[in-house]
């Protein structure tokens, strides 16, 4: 039975994520986070936003992550600086590499 | 009555022509959910053109339309088509209100680069005349 089923019968639809073209910037892609996802309650998985360029071509993705990323580039980089030991330092990214899937199931589950 | 920019000149016999610079689908920023009466969380699409006279920039138009009122927007040809055509010819719209604004600004650099105004350091930006055009609809049954 479910081999009869197209990928567009299971798919995402596009429309259920944020758009922008890619000249905004990354506070106006904050801003549309905060309307697109916590103030509406939506949390599509992945909570991203898709980039499209001046023809609607789909650039790519932009997630949380990738805007922590853009605004604090050591924020995901484990410190070189740190006195801690190196399997201390792998244990502190795996805590930033998945902090935004823990608050996501979070949300899921408060729905 | 809506007379449109291309209507103005084809009466005075000047050779016209448009240009798509995009055509893309974009969220809401700043004030526009309210200037379009849309969701926060609805997608718009969004359309700037270039009009030349005789091959020389004259204006930038720049549309934003909710992708909901017209999602076929996005394929139709708008470089030889009027959109007040489409969407009342095509799309059983009917204008119902149109209000005019316009202020003078100043001309931004992407923009001069556009219209292809070259700037002189230390001058201040160029005036321009900032047309906005807001529309309120119906639908019509066909």
């Amino acid at each position: 039975m479910s081999d009869r089923k197209a990928a567009k019968d299971v798919m995402i639809g596009i429309f259920e994520y944020p758009h922008v073209p890619y000249w905004f910037t990354v506070s106006q892609a904050i801003r549309i986070v905060k309307v697109s996802f916590i103030s509406s309650k939506k949390y599509p998985d992945p909570m991203a936003i898709l980039v499209f360029d001046e023809k609607y071509n789909l650039m790519g993705t932009l997630t949380l992550k990738d805007i922590l990323r853009g605004l604090e580039p050591q924020f995901l980089k484990p410190s070189e600086k740190a006195q801690v030991a190196e399997e201390d330092e792998s244990a502190l990214s795996l805590i930033w590499d998945t902090l935004f899937d823990k608050v996501q199931r979070s949300l899921q589950k408060g729905r | 009555m809506i007379t449109t920019f291309r209507e103005i000149l084809f009466e005075k016999g000047l050779k016209f022509s448009t240009k798509v610079l995009a055509r893309t689908v974009m969220m809401p920023v700043d004030d526009m959910d309210v200037k379009l009466r849309v969701p926060k969380d609805k997608h718009i699409i969004f359309i700037k053109r270039l009009r030349l006279i005789d091959n020389e920039p004259v204006l930038l138009q720049e549309s934003y339309v909710p992708y909901h009122i017209c999602p076929l927007l996005l394929e139709e040809d708008i470089e030889n088509q009027l959109l007040f055509d489409l969407f009342e010819k095509k799309y059983g719209m009917k204008i119902t209100r149109v209000e005019n604004h316009i202020e003078i600004a100043y001309i931004t650099s992407d923009e001069a680069r556009i219209i292809g105004l070259s700037e002189v350091p230390g001058n201040p930006p160029e005036p321009i005349f900032l047309f906005r055009r807001d529309i309120d609809h119906v639908y019509t049954v066909n």
